[in-house]
């Protein structure tokens, strides 16, 4: 029999003690999980529907910034309109490569006519869109034709094989795009046409129209060209361009970014005194445990341990208590985290992307090193000194 | 074997007082002997039992085992030496709960013994067998009575052939009967083993089973032969 | 460690049985309308009336945790609740569902909340299993 042996076999002993231990490494580990997940999965959300937007600039009415960070970002529809002619003014600018305008509509909500609601539509213009033509010609070898769309991860056909109705008018659903854990999921991308059609179509076949101002556009989407300052470049288009505000992607989102600092913060206050008051727990209740077991610490010292077995028998035990506590909320943090992970985005109003594996496994790795320092640390003073009593003192009663 | 010479033992109470639990003792014990140390409750024959063993260090005095000081070796050096050299016999209950009865008698060689694993299984369950409790190998200490547990740990204290035993009332918390089986075994195993061995106890009628009696009052050697 | 997964396998009952009665979309206000006009309650609602089911069998092999004192008992009931542990996961994934839309509040709260207890019915069942490898009857006295 070893010393990890019999440590492991001492652990069976008293279980509500070591249960209490178990329990703490458990609670830590998990909040300690959840928190860098969640703190993470936001900002990586972020990052990748930055990327999938692909603009260096997006330009939208004065005023409607954060109504495009909501509909971005957590699928709230956006309305509002700028005339069409922005497009070609933008396209003057000098250092612009290409301008893309989109066109922002919402399904209606709970209607007789639809299977869907409240979903953030965009229109796109297939002539100079840069994100979502280009993927499809690879995805699909050409665009989309009238009456087709592609949605986000989260859309789904309900009327037969491929169709969602949206203002009674049917559409196919091509392909689902891969998921960013933001608003994005929820949204139904269509061409320009399809949009026009689906509005004129509506008079008659939905319960309300699907207006769509004429000669109006809701953002425009701009790529600069290579070399050119993307800041530079919007300090023309405000120059220029009167009644729009140019967000460059940098800047995007800034909302959500300063909330997500403070939600941080204070989550990592919340994290240092979890931790602080589990170690003095853990502390406390490893004192009376050393205490009650003095007798039988006394006694191993008779038959022959040294101090020194008796201290790393007492921390192989806190070890242990901490790896199983550990392990075991970090498998229910893990497995909450991916079950909750849509309930986590609404109620927090933060964007949330689940990390790869590799990721994820580095930071349950990261959660049960956190354990077993905690527990470790807590149990150092109470198993120093008992290894240290007297044997004899130990004993006695 | 064990020599003490003229051990004082004085514990602190804390706000300047003190008590001297054994008090300028010297007694000498040599290989073979089943000496049993007598006294009432607080004479200091406990705490003696406890210096001889170097489980509590003297604060005065010396206490030598087979001529070396135990207090010039480290702590390392000390454990090895009751590991290898003490068997001890406890009043209270000392097995571990957690552990199976084997297992209980094993754990000696977790600590310093070169014996291997199938080695110390073997040398436990005979050890067993000889205190007859070959059927219980498999039980936990809960499930044994008082007499039963005091033979596992006579058997525990056996397990790396040690020169000598020290009991500390073995015992004071068992009935007549079962007290007298205990006895008898200490006797057989004194007779057949020829160890050394060193009793404590408050029951003057045991002393018939030994072949010395010292007696102790208040911290000091008053009747018996110190040597 | 036998009666602390009573206890824990208790707790999970009573979420398995109440919390999806207040999560299900009836509870939020939103039913399916018919052909012929009339409003019924969607799939996850029927989902919260059928773990009911395996609510009260699991509680009561909490509850015989908590007393039980033989062997045989642990094991026995242990092995079933695994399996009523498994039908807690199935029945809002395979077997009856939830609705499609993935912002009902079926789907926010109800099914990854059932999933996720039955997947703690099944690992507090391994777990007593495990602990009861080396059980030892009380003596009859």
């Amino acid at each position: 029999m070893s010393a990890f042996q019999l440590a492991w076999k001492n652990i069976s002993g008293n279980a509500f003690r070591n249960g209490v231990v178990s329990l703490c490494a458990l609670l830590l580990s998990a909040f300690a999980l959840f928190t860098t997940l969640v703190i993470r999965g936001a900002e990586s959300s972020l990052r990748l529907t930055i990327d999938r937007l692909g603009a260096d600039i997006v330009v939208v009415p004065e005023g409607s910034e954060a109504k495009i960070e909501s509909a971005l970002l957590m699928g709230i529809p956006a309305r509002f309109w700028m005339p069409e002619d922005h497009v070609n003014k933008l396209a003057a600018i000098p250092g612009v490569d290409v301008v893309s305008p989109q066109l922002y509509l919402a399904t209606l909500t709970g209607a007789d006519c639809c299977s869907v609601s409240d979903m953030f539509m965009i229109a796109y213009d297939p002539s100079s869109d840069f994100t979502i033509q280009p993927w499809l010609e690879e995805e699909l070898g050409n665009g989309l034709r009238v009456g087709e769309v592609v949605g986000g991860n989260y859309i789904s056909a309900t009327e037969g094989e491929q169709n969602i109705k949206v203002y009674g008018y049917l559409v196919t659903l091509k392909e689902n795009l891969e998921p960013t854990g933001t608003g994005l999921d929820q949204t139904m991308f269509l061409t320009f046409d399809t949009a026009y059609d689906i509005a004129s179509k509506s008079a008659v076949q939905a319960e309300s129209q699907l207006v769509i101002p004429p000669d109006s556009i809701s953002a425009a989407l701009i790529k600069v060209k290579p070399g050119s300052d993307p800041q530079e470049v919007a300090l023309q288009i405000i120059q220029k361009v009167p009644g729009v505000t140019p967000i460059e992607s940098s800047d995007l989102f800034q909302s959500y970014r300063k909330q997500m600092t403070g939600l941080l913060r204070s989550i990592l206050v919340i994290l240092s005194v979890t931790w602080g008051l589990s170690v003095v727990l853990i502390g406390l209740v490893f004192s009376m445990a050393a205490n009650e077991r003095r007798k039988e610490l006394g006694v191993l010292r008779a038959l022959g341990a040294t101090r020194r077995f008796v201290f790393r028998s007492l921390l192989a035990e806190a070890s242990l208590l901490a790896f199983f506590g550990g392990v075991t909320g970090l498998a229910v943090a893990s497995m909450a985290i991916f079950l909750f992970r849509k309930l986590i985005m609404v109620s927090l109003e933060i964007p949330f992307l689940l990390p790869s594996p590799v990721s994820l496994l580095l930071q349950i790795g990261a959660g049960l090193l956190l354990a077993l320092f905690s527990v470790n640390l807590a149990a150092l003073l109470p198993a120093f000194k008992i290894s240290r009593q007297d044997p004899a003192v130990a004993m006695r009663e | 074997m064990i020599t003490l010479d003229n051990i004082i033992k004085t514990y602190p109470l804390g706000k300047g007082s003190s008590v001297t639990a054994v008090n300028g003792v010297s007694l000498e014990i040599s290989q073979g002997e089943f000496v049993l140390i007598v006294g009432r409750s607080g004479s200091g024959k406990t705490t003696l039992l406890n210096l001889a063993a170097g489980l509590t260090q003297p604060t005065s005095g010396k206490v030598l085992i087979e001529g070396t000081n135990l207090w010039d070796l480290t702590d390392q050096q000390q454990s090895f030496l009751r590991s290898q050299r003490i068997g001890f016999v406890f009043q209270f209950p000392s097995l571990l709960p957690t552990l199976t009865v084997l297992e209980n008698v094993i754990l000696p060689t977790v600590f310093n013994s070169k014996q291997a694993a199938a080695q110390a299984h073997d040398r436990a369950t005979e050890l067993l067998q000889k205190v007859g409790l070959a059927d219980k190998l498999a039980a936990y200490p809960r499930q044994l009575s008082a007499g039963q547990q005091q033979r596992v740990v006579i058997a525990r204290a056996l397990m790396n052939q040690p020169l000598m035993l020290l009991a500390d009332e073995p015992t004071s918390n068992l009935d007549e009967k079962t007290e007298l089986e205990i006895m008898g075994l200490f006797h057989d195993l004194h007779a057949s083993m020829g160890i050394t061995i060193v009793m404590v106890t408050h029951m003057r009628q045991l002393v018939a089973y030994g072949t010395r009696a010292v007696e102790m009052a208040n911290g000091q050697i008053v009747n018996g032969h110190a040597n | 460690m036998n009666k602390t997964m009573g206890i824990l396998m208790i707790a999970l009952a009573l979420t398995i049985a109440i919390v999806p009665l207040f999560t299900d979309c009836l509870a939020n206000g939103r039913t399916l309308t018919t052909a012929d006009g009339r409003s019924v309650p969607m799939k996850c609602h029927w989902t919260a009336l059928a773990e009911i089911g395996l609510a009260v069998p699991l509680a009561l092999i909490g509850i015989f945790n908590l007393t039980s004192k033989r062997k045989e008992t642990f094991r026995t009931l242990n092995v079933i609740s695994i399996a009523l542990g498994a039908l807690v996961v199935l029945f809002p994934t395979v077997l009856i569902g939830v609705c499609a839309n993935a912002s009902m509040p079926c789907n926010l709260i109800e099914k990854p909340l059932l999933i996720l207890s039955g997947i703690l019915v099944m690992g507090a069942s391994l777990v007593t299993l495990a602990s009861t490898r080396n059980f030892i009857e009380p003596v009859a006295a």
